[in-house]
């Protein structure tokens, strides 16, 4: 074990100095405003990749919501310095964590991603490893190698569909996304020239390493691990190595390290404000497991708690094992303080009580629920139980 | 080893489409006599193609579809626009790059379930028994928008499919293949279809499977032209 | 499981012996003690079409089930989904006997999710309303399904609980064009069921 743990600590040092060598050299290969050169494979492939850039445009998925956007672009810019305007940043409803960038500069983000992520510090540096992978043409060299291997054509719809996801079912193409997966070279260029990116941003880049434990504990918190995997955890490999190494390389590199509060303020605005869109969609894949997990690092990070509240009721009640209704009418309850009551929660609470057939206290609940919510969509049927007779 | 691939190629993958092959149904005929009265300069309109491929092997595509260039593209118009002079057919080909209405997007998404639809159950063995052999598919009356837009009284669609991997398109790929229309262990499902704008009714159709790249030369993409328009309502 | 399907499929194509659609006359049917009237004819499709049906549920439709389609699923028991997995770690969430409107509404949103895949798809459902099937207490709810790569879906659902047994039907058709064309009949069917 001693003898083992000794050999781990060698390579740890000698992988520092390697990184600490690499990092002093690492440059964006291609300069702001690039465009391709090669005439037969490039010219190509800029053509597929426009084409899928219009797709992503009259997708249904494509949030267009300004206050979002604008949020996910200003960050995106700061990473990017210079490469901003080759950029075109795209917000995909999809509640998986996932983003990436073509060959052509249009980044895609998953609102999974924005949920999971803490501020918009560990945002930016998503965006920047992404970013990192743009400027060292790593997928435009993968897509090429595989191009070459493949004889085909059909290797850079692939590489995009894959990567871009908004027409692949989650979860599925394990096989092939093992294919499209960065090589770990590429992967720890990605992580040193992100971080090299958020630091003159102003970032700060201890952020990388939180990120990346995030995705590893919520694949842990998972009931069904792997078998469903992430598309991001299996196109970025080696997470648990490659946060090793950053724990050792990042406070050894960036040594004044202080956390802008701005940044993970404005990343719990952004979440108060869509957080009903971006939990519901959390709730409809019914991961219990995971959705736990989201929900006490929002806990953690200072997102309003009645929204986070109404959630926890919304899992419980969802999830339904032993004592979890009483858990759901706790949370609810707790979801309606103050000046700001989550007005579903009122909603959800009369049902509780209908079900447990105490009508007075339902319709209590039911007429608050009005009150609050007057234009409500299922009026309807909260009116129909408001004149119900206690049988 | 199931791989996706995606890509929305323009006119050249229509003409790769509307190449017919042995296998390509002929009920077209049947549509053509949908036509009671046909403009007496119709005016057609080329709809944005709708293609996306979906492999089923690694490497099991003959065809790049990289290779097909601009030169291909531009084979095509220069054909289309020499043909419809000839035959004093007006078309209209707006910029192939254009960034679509929604208004032509939402038709654009009907009509790939809608041609899929025919393809399954009037070409294919999946007949609708209440349809009784009857031909009444259409996209409704809203396309008139279009023909107010563009000034146009037909639109010609295109739409190509290979093997689908959603579980909600499911039906596509799997009907296709029960349909036994015409898929070859390519898996392909391709179909364009001329719209009366007026109406929306889908007054010709045609079930093609993939070309082999006639588009890279002049004459293919000429004699292309020729096999599309053959069956095509004149004026 | 598409590949193994697929290649079945394909096996199948070579058989005389082919799944086909049937047509359904216009009247009454009773399927598993739901009762559905109807003054048109429909066509059943055949359970190849719809592999992620449950035994027992049905698919009818004009013009084809991309454009329009009424699905009635009977029968439902406690603990039971609205729809077969066709993976194991598809997580479909399945039905309670003490489950209230809101729920089914839940329930049915969840589902349909799953059926046309988490990812590619955003079904919202909206004005949840109690109607009268018959001698019992139901509910209706209005859909909307964007999916990735189609067109829009409109549509509404309809559902009750007899002997803690859930009875649902719903109704999609594409836009534009294919959900009007049908509301009105679907309307009929779905109010108009009995159990």
């Amino acid at each position: 074990m001693r003898h083992q743990l000794r050999i781990c600590f060698l390579l740890l040092i000698l992988t520092c100095r390697a990184i600490a060598a690499v990092e002093f050299d690492l440059e964006p290969k291609i300069p702001p405003g690039y465009q391709p050169v090669d005439a037969n494979t490039e010219k190509g492939i800029w053509a597929e990749l426009h084409d899928y850039e219009r797709e992503i445009q009259n997708s249904a998925l494509l949030v267009t919501d300004r206050e979002i956007n604008q949020y996910v672009r200003n960050a995106a810019c700061r990473v990017a310095g210079d490469y901003c305007s080759d950029l075109r940043i795209y917000i995909i409803r999809n509640p998986y964590f996932n983003a990436s960038m073509t060959a052509n500069g249009v980044m895609q983000v998953w609102t999974g991603l924005l949920v999971r992520v803490s501020s918009e510090d560990e945002l930016a540096a998503i965006l920047g490893h992404e970013l990192a992978h743009y400027t060292q043409l790593h997928t435009l060299e993968r897509m090429r190698s595989l191009k070459n291997s493949m004889s085909t054509g059909a290797v850079f719809d692939l590489g995009l569909a894959l990567l871009t996801g908004v027409s692949v079912p989650v979860g599925q193409f394990a096989a092939v996304l093992n294919v499209l997966a960065y090589s770990r070279e590429q992967e720890q260029e990605a992580d040193l020239l992100g971080i090299k990116f958020m630091a003159a941003a102003g970032y700060d880049p201890s952020a990388t390493i939180r990120v990346w434990k995030a995705v590893i504990e919520e694949e842990e918190n998972a009931a069904v691990k792997n078998r469903a995997p992430g598309i991001f955890s299996k196109t970025h490999p080696g997470a648990d190595e490659r946060v090793e190494i950053l724990e050792s390389f990042v406070p050894q590199q960036y040594t004044n390290l202080t956390p802008d509060p701005q940044g993970r303020q404005k990343h719990v605005d952004m979440l108060n404000r869509y957080y009903m869109m971006l939990m519901e969609d959390q709730i409809d894949t019914n991961r219990h497991g995971r959705t736990e997990a989201m929900l006490r690092n929002h806990q953690a990070i200072g997102v309003d708690s009645n929204l986070i509240n109404f959630f926890w009721g919304e899992m419980y009640r969802q999830r339904n094992l032993e004592g979890d209704l009483d858990k759901a009418r706790k949370s609810y309850k707790l979801a309606t303080r103050g000046d700001k009551p989550v007005a579903e929660a009122y909603r959800n609470l009369g049902y509780i009580h209908l079900k447990e057939r105490s009508l007075p206290e339902a319709k209590h609940y039911f007429r608050k629920f009005l009150e609050v919510q007057p234009d409500a969509d299922d009026r309807a049927m909260i009116e129909f139980y408001l004149q119900e007779k206690q049988p | 080893m199931i791989l996706t691939i995606t890509r929305n190629n323009l006119i050249p993958g229509a003409l790769s489409l509307l190449l017919l092959s042995a296998c390509a149904a002929t009920s077209n005929v049947k549509q053509v006599d949908r036509l009671d009265a046909v403009e007496e300069d119709p005016v057609i309109l080329i709809m944005t193609p709708d293609v996306k491929y979906y492999l089923l092997t690694a490497g099991g595509v003959s065809e790049p579809h990289a290779e097909w260039t601009e030169a291909a593209r531009k084979n095509f118009s220069t054909a289309l626009q020499e043909y419809a002079k000839e035959r004093n057919i007006k078309i209209i080909t707006p910029p192939i790059d254009r960034q679509l209405d929604d208004t032509e997007v939402m038709y654009q998404k009907l009509y790939s379930a809608v041609g899929t639809s025919i393809l399954i159950h009037h070409f294919g063995m999946m007949k609708l028994p209440t349809k009784q052999g009857s031909f009444d598919w259409s996209l409704g009356q809203g396309t008139q928008a279009i023909a107010d837009k563009y000034g146009a009284d037909y639109a010609l669609f295109s739409y190509y499919r290979d093997y689908q991997a959603s579980e909600g398109r499911v039906a596509f790929a799997v009907l296709a293949a029960v349909a036994g229309v015409g898929i070859s262990t390519g898996h392909e499902a391709g179909f364009a279809s001329l719209v009366d704008l007026r109406t929306g009714d889908i007054v010709w159709f045609n079930q093609v499977t993939i070309g082999s790249g006639e588009l890279r030369h002049e004459d293919g993409a000429r004699a292309t032209i020729d096999v599309l328009f053959e069956n095509m309502p004149e004026g | 499981m598409n590949k193994v399907l697929f290649s079945i499929i394909l096996s199948l194509s070579t058989v005389a012996c082919m799944p086909a659609y049937v047509a359904v006359a216009p009247g009454n049917i009773n399927y598993d003690g739901l009762i559905i009237k109807t003054d048109q004819a429909w066509n059943l499709a055949p359970t190849i079409s719809t592999p992620s049906a449950r035994k027992g549920s049905k698919v009818w439709t004009q013009d084809g089930i991309l454009l329009d389609r009424i699905m009635i699923i009977p029968a439902v028991a406690d603990g039971e989904s609205l729809f077969t997995t066709t993976s194991k770690d598809q997580a479909l969430p399945a039905f309670k006997a003490d489950m209230l409107p809101n729920e089914i509404e839940e329930l049915t949103e969840s589902s349909l999710v799953k059926l046309f895949k988490e990812g590619e798809v955003v079904v919202q459902t909206s004005n949840l309303r109690p109607h009268r099937f018959g001698e019992h207490n139901g509910l209706l709810f209005d859909m909307n399904v964007a999916v990735s790569d189609g067109p829009n879906y409109r549509g509404i659902t309809g559902a009750l609980v007899v002997d803690k047994k859930l009875y649902l039907i719903f109704f999609l058709g594409a836009e534009p064009y294919y959900y009007r064309k049908h509301i009105d009949e679907a309307l009929v069917i779905i109010k108009g069921a009995r159990v």
